[in-house]
């Protein structure tokens, strides 16, 4: 197998992740920082993802709430760029020994993308349930429901879609056929 | 350069087999005329190779053709520009069935001259038919050969007459003569047509620029004559083989003491000899298979048009021989030359052939609504639906009668080359204590030595395991899998001017590269 093409896959899905995830990058680098008091992000968090009556009624400070509500979304998102990454790193180099040795061959790999895929959407699934329910961080208690079903269903497309770009261009050549719209890739000689 | 094959007889003939799959691989000068000569003009060595120079010829005008399909110069597959003439085979006697009485006008000869060709030819000699050869009598041979005309106007001749002319014009010429040393058309063609190539190479006053060299085979091969119904044939006896040698060896070293005929001479034997079942004393049943000593008489030739050949003022003889053992290996094959490793070439184009035959050939075979289910597969796309999309239809031709006829030729030529290298590993050590494994071909092929017109038949389909088996095509060599000829496919450059199908051939062939 030609390192050379590998390289090239590794180097080609870093800039496919990197399409997107620089948003979760720069999310992550923002949470980071720690609550600003006037910030509009603040704002949003206690007006879409927490229990307002509940806070109040617990008399938990405002504060110090805010500071574990940014804690838990730096670490978790920083937890899920990081299996995109290396999801999308691992089938892009995986790719390159799939046995496709013939025409036609490729498409049966399908299914071997598909659980791989599947794995990586449960992985996706698990972290965001075990972060917003961990004991660890004083705010997971305080998310609601709502908060909870929108940074589940963001995380989920969010992440597959960064996923799907470092796949799409880090797939093997030759076995394009074995994932979704891989085929349809445009500029295909040249990526 | 200009460059000059000729084949003299079953074994020349047998030669330009081998070195037209060598051409093929790219080992090849970059051009070649190639002749055969022999009087049997229905032989089956002689007819197959005829018509493997003209596949060859064929499929090469077709994929390098550079408004059309084009391979690109840069490639190696069919790298050498054959050329040859209408008629490859140059018929000494033309005319119906001649015999040597009619040939050398016997009875209106003086009494004193019968007297002196009774002495030098039984009668069985000079009333021998010879439209099937010269049945392993060089002196019959010799008679026929000196008394043909070998003028400017005769096609054959006027090649050579043409090569010298080239040379006095300061070009540099290269003529080689392959045959074998004992049996009658070679034996006898060999020394009269070198003779006559350096008398019109004095004539026409060339002394420069103009070489000839020549491969002459000892024996390398016997087989058993059947008893019955041989009683009054002429007929190659094995058991002269050797004495017929010695007494051509003798002539040869006389004649190469006083006379500098040759440049360079590639002598080449074998020890044992191979051992063919089959006997037939001409015509299109004489259908010997390829051996490997003719490899390297094959190997010779290309060696001596090498660029890298330098060609000294003195007549070099050369002859090589394999290791000790019986076991023929990848190792005792020579070198074209420093950067044309025979090995590399020749595995790299038995590779081709296998994955184009089973893998990609099998794809690309029939209409666009078979073929189309392949449209969307990267190596598809880049290398064929690219460059057989007709703009103008907005379609893919792929499927279309004119692409499907060089898909078709190159199958065909992939097997002719997978069956001559099986039946070379399988005839040349048949009933002998050698060993040729040189490529791994049972699982493929089945062998029938006693089946003359197809002694290998190749498979029509390999299972999945047998087609797994291609990692270890090549024996003594690192592995490499279907797997990697369809990722080398994938990203192997294009090179610049490269079209049609062309794109497609050079990109598999060099993906099939170790």
């Amino acid at each position: 197998m030609s390192m050379k093409n590998i390289f090239r896959s590794v180097l080609l899905s870093v800039i496919g992740l990197s399409l997107l995830g620089w948003v979760s990058f720069s999310f992550t680098a923002l949470n980071a920082l720690g609550p600003d008091g006037d910030s509009n992000l603040l704002q949003w968090y206690f007006d879409n993802l927490v229990q307002s009556e509940e806070i109040t009624a617990s008399g938990m400070p405002w504060e110090d709430l805010a500071v574990s509500l940014y804690n838990l979304l730096t670490q978790m998102t920083t937890v899920l760029l990081s299996i995109s990454v290396v999801a999308a790193l691992i089938w892009s180099v995986a790719s390159h020994f799939l046995n496709i040795d013939s025409p036609g061959k490729a498409k049966f790999y399908f299914i071997y993308w598909l659980i791989f895929t599947g794995i990586f959407m449960a992985a996706i699934v698990g972290i965001v349930f075990w972060f917003t329910k961990s004991a660890a961080f004083n705010a997971a208690d305080y998310l609601s429901g709502s908060g909870v079903t929108t940074i589940s269903a963001i995380s989920f497309i969010y992440y597959f879609l960064v996923y799907y770009l470092g796949i799409l261009l880090g797939t093997a050549r030759f076995a394009r056929s074995s994932i979704l719209f891989g085929n349809k890739l445009p500029a295909s000689d040249l990526l | 350069m200009k460059n000059y094959i000729i084949g003299i007889g079953g074994t020349g003939a047998k030669c330009l087999e081998h070195l037209l799959h060598c051409c093929s691989a790219g080992l090849g000068p970059d051009n070649l005329w190639a002749g055969m000569v022999d009087q049997d003009e229905a032989n089956g060595n002689v007819s197959r190779t005829k018509i493997l120079l003209s596949k060859y010829m064929n499929l090469r005008s077709t994929l390098r053709d550079e408004n059309i399909h084009d391979l690109s110069s840069e490639s190696n597959l069919f790298k050498t520009n054959i050329s040859a003439n209408n008629d490859s085979v140059w018929l000494p006697l033309k005319g119906a069935d001649p015999t040597l009485e009619q040939v050398i006008n016997y009875n209106v000869l003086k009494p004193e001259v019968k007297g002196l060709i009774d002495c030098l030819y039984d009668p069985e000699e000079k009333m021998q038919n010879l439209s099937e050869g010269f049945r392993a009598r060089p002196n019959i041979g010799a008679a026929a050969m000196l008394a043909t005309t070998s003028n400017e106007e005769d096609p054959f001749w006027s090649q050579i007459y043409k090569a010298i002319d080239a040379a006095r014009t300061g070009e540099q010429v290269r003529v080689f003569i392959i045959s074998s040393i004992f049996g009658g058309t070679g034996a006898s063609g060999f020394p009269n047509i070198a003779r006559r190539i350096k008398q019109i190479q004095q004539e026409r006053n060339v002394n420069s620029n103009f070489h000839l060299g020549g491969a002459l085979m000892l024996p390398y091969f016997n087989y058993e004559v059947p008893e019955e119904n041989m009683d009054g044939e002429l007929f190659a006896k094995p058991e002269e083989f050797l004495d017929q040698t010695k007494g051509a060896l003798e002539y040869y070293s006389k004649l190469f003491e006083y006379n500098k005929i040759f440049d360079q001479v590639y002598v080449t034997g074998w020890d044992p000899l191979s051992k063919l079942p089959n006997f037939k004393m001409g015509g299109n049943l004489q259908n010997n298979p390829p051996l490997f000593p003719e490899l390297y008489a094959a190997l010779g030739a290309l060696r001596f048009f090498s660029s890298e050949n330098t060609i000294s003022e003195n007549q070099e003889i050369f002859h090589i021989s394999k290791n000790d053992g019986d076991d023929i290996l990848w190792s005792d094959i020579p070198n074209v030359s420093n950067s044309l490793n025979s090995k590399d070439y020749i595995s790299q184009l038995i590779r081709f052939s296998f994955s184009y035959n089973w893998m990609y050939g099998p794809s690309l075979t029939g209409s666009w609504s078979k073929i189309k289910k392949y449209q969307n597969e990267h190596w598809f796309k880049r290398l064929i639906y690219k460059n057989t999309y007709n703009p103008d239809t907005k379609s893919c031709e792929v499927g279309h009668e004119r692409y499907q006829e060089i898909i078709s030729l190159m199958q065909d030529y992939c097997q002719d080359v997978l069956t001559w290298f099986t039946d070379m590993q399988y005839s040349t050590v048949a009933n002998t204590d050698q060993k040729m494994e040189l490529i791994l071909s049972d699982f493929f092929s089945e062998f029938s030595p006693k089946n003359v017109s197809k002694r290998v038949k190749i498979k029509e389909k390999l299972n999945a395991s047998e087609k797994n088996q291609f990692n270890k095509l090549i024996n003594d060599s690192k592995n490499l899998k279907l797997l990697n000829v369809m990722n080398n496919i994938s990203y192997k450059k294009i090179y610049k001017g490269q079209k049609g199908l062309g794109v497609f051939m050079d990109i598999l062939f060099r993906s099939c590269e170790q």
